[in-house]
């Protein structure tokens, strides 16, 4: 791998003073989002597309990263202030960052949430750069038949991943890939599912469809429940610049702790589908079991803090490795960046190794940069960012319902879009009301295309028995064992209690 | 009617899509309605498979459980102004555009659905506009829709 490459996408970013400037943007923003419960990660995503439309690839993919790999990291915010996690994968810290913010160290446990993740969202980066050299001869050797079994894969990894019922799950990821065949079929030119609509005669748009399933639904549920946390006093979020500090240093004490769970998330994320949640809980685990005084934890041991929040931000790193090698997300997050990646003219696959190596290393080096200086900028704010959890969910869903019409007026800049957006609302909100899991949607819509093309491909080459080709069975195993591994979690679970649910999570 | 809840009518709605789905396939040539079945179909049973467990879990829940569990009515409420602020912001953003929408329709929506103050309403309403003016047009370069009304009117 040529060191041009990997330091010439590091100076092409700090010499920029737009891609720098983009980053410096990003990072608060993604704070934003992580700090106010109820919105996230996902959502932040989702509501800054609109802003990307003007922008170049680079640029939009640099914004969109930077402003992602940073959400946990506010996220930590209201999870040891008040008790109340940002974003689901947040909860872990919770266990020792609140009792710590009730004994009065809320400085201490902020700075050593925000140190940990900076740390972690470094070691994740460097992770997936190490594993660059090693992946590139297994991408490779894949054919168009690995290439559809994927797309099976990451849906079923996903849907037994993401929600109570792998049934909803499959169905609503083959609904993604069904939406996926609207428009001129590439093979025949003939127009499926347009309904004689010239609009669609290019497809479902994957940005309306994405907000749609997303912020719409996210927007009518926190208006229906209502989501404010003002009735918690103010005097928990105030302390001095120095506790933070105190607790950045906090993470050198406690450096090999960081070290392993930063490796342990950024592994974790490199599974699709697993997400965050398992990181964080599985790195939680971790830390009760190496400390030496675990009998501390859950009544405010530091490293009840570090654990999680390394991880939280190294599974970004991990997670973007089967994103843009296999087109498979490792998250539900991704899985929506997945989509703008697509928007934005990057198509993630096997070929990011050999054409826009130069792109990947860009955007593993504003991974790095956004974790970086995130800390600085944290401390520079600390005092405030409390503030932050305490805005009103109800005043934002007017602008979350702005800027999910802009994004999708301005996807494809036809009108019928948001008529799209409508139908498509009302259906992600019934699916988010009775339990319907909506990432694999995602996932079977981004890769739709490439699974029919790919699948049309190993036919004209091998025929109808492409899947006895040795990797093909090695897809189909891991799909079937998937599924089995599933089945049997599912059948303990009935029979009794067994303790930390690793997968559970929030409901998508 | 008992049967008939959330959870039935969702995964018969799912059902309904996938096997209008299959059913429009079917006209397709071969090679263009190969895939859409291959995935169409066992969408169209899992969605039967649902279906089934959601009807015989409705038919099995105990009285007192189902009263537990019934939503809310002001719950119910919240949901239909939720749905209807939904299309009133798609309805006026075709209409009017987003600058017009953002001045006029968050203040409705902030002074009436959140009972805001008239200060903060407007506050945010008018820098809301701006900002998305500023952003949008000016730094952006990207032209916002002005709205079928406002078209029709300036021309």
């Amino acid at each position: 791998m040529s060191i041009d490459i990997i330091f010439g996408s590091l100076f092409s970013i700090i010499s920029s003073p737009y891609l720098m400037g983009l980053i410096l943007l990003a990072i608060p923003i993604g704070m934003f989002f992580g700090a106010i419960p109820g919105l996230g990660g996902k959502l932040g995503i989702v509501l800054m597309i609109p802003f990307v439309f003007g922008m170049d690839m680079v640029a939009g993919a640099v914004f969109l990263l930077a402003m992602h790999s940073v959400v946990h990291t506010g996220g930590s915010i209201p999870s040891i202030i008040f008790g109340i996690p940002g974003t689901g994968p947040d909860a872990a810290t919770i266990i020792d960052g609140y009792p710590l913010a009730k004994q009065g160290k809320a400085g201490w446990a902020l700075g050593a949430s925000l140190g940990a993740s900076g740390f972690g969202g470094v070691i994740g980066a460097v992770v997936l750069a190490l594993m660059l050299p090693v992946l590139k001869p297994v991408v490779l050797a894949f054919s168009p038949a690995e290439f559809f079994l994927l797309a099976i894969l990451g849906i079923t990894f996903i849907a037994t991943l993401s929600g109570d019922s792998l049934v909803k799950g499959l169905a609503v990821g083959l609904f993604g890939l069904m939406l996926a065949f609207v428009g001129l079929d590439p093979q025949t030119g003939v127009a499926r599912f347009t309904f004689g609509q010239l609009f669609l005669w290019d497809g479902i748009d994957v940005i309306t469809a994405i907000l749609a399933l997303f912020a719409i639904p996210e927007m009518i549920s926190l208006g229906v429940k209502g989501g404010s946390i003002s009735s918690v006093s103010a005097q928990a979020a105030r302390y001095s610049v120095k506790e933070v500090l105190l607790g950045i240093g906090a993470v050198w004490t406690h450096r090999w702790l960081a070290l392993r769970t930063s490796i342990i998330g950024a592994v974790v994320g490199m599974i699709p589908g697993l997400g965050g949640d398992a990181a964080t809980w599985i790195c939680y685990g971790h830390a009760v079991q190496s400390s030496k005084t675990p009998e501390l934890f859950g009544k405010g041991a530091i490293e009840g803090v570090i654990a999680p929040e390394t991880a939280n931000n190294s599974k970004e790193g991990g997670s973007l490795l089967p994103t843009l090698f296999f087109g498979v997300p490792g998250s539900s997050g991704m899985a929506i960046l997945l989509g703008a990646f697509v928007m934005l003219g990057i198509q993630p696959g096997p070929q990011m190794m050999l054409t826009q190596l130069d792109l990947v290393w860009v955007l593993i080096w504003a991974l790095v940069l956004a974790n970086v200086i995130s800390v600085f900028m944290f401390v520079g704010v600390a005092r405030w960012l409390g503030v932050l959890s305490f805005i009103r969910g109800g005043l934002l869903i007017p602008f979350v319902f702005i800027l999910g019409i802009m994004g999708s007026y301005l996807s494809r800049g036809a009108w019928e879009n948001l008529l799209l957006l409508f139908f498509m609302g009302i259906l992600g909100y019934l699916l988010k009301r009775f339990d319907w899991p909506r990432p694999p949607f995602v996932i079977g819509l981004v890769l739709g295309g490439i699974a029919e093309e790919s699948l049309h491909k190993a036919l004209n080459i091998w025929g109808p028995t492409f899947f006895m080709r040795p990797m093909s069975l090695v897809f189909i195993a891991i799909i079937i064992g998937s599924l089995v591994l599933y089945v049997v979690r599912r059948n303990k679970q009935k029979k009794g209690p067994s303790g930390v649910a690793l997968s559970g999570g929030p409901k998508l | 009617m008992k049967l008939l809840n959330g959870h039935v009518v969702t995964a018969a709605l799912m059902l309904a899509i996938f096997a209008s789905m299959v059913g429009m396939s079917m006209q397709y040539p071969p090679n263009a309605r190969m895939v859409p079945l291959l995935i169409g179909v066992p969408g169209m049973i899992l969605c039967l498979i649902q279906l089934a467990s959601e009807l015989l879990a409705s038919y099995r829940a105990i009285p007192d459980t189902d009263q537990a569990h019934r939503v809310p009515a002001s719950e119910l409420v919240r949901e239909l102004k939720f749905f209807l602020w939904f299309p009133a912001f798609i309805a006026s953003v075709l209409l009017l555009g987003f600058t017009v929408t953002t001045l006029c329709l968050v203040f409705v929506f902030l002074r009436l659905d959140q009972r805001e103050s008239m200060k903060l309403s407007l506050g945010l309403s008018v820098g809301g506009a701006v900002v998305l003016y500023l952003v949008f047009e000016i730094v952006l370069g990207l032209p916002l829709y002005p709205g079928f009304l406002s078209n029709w009117l300036l021309t």
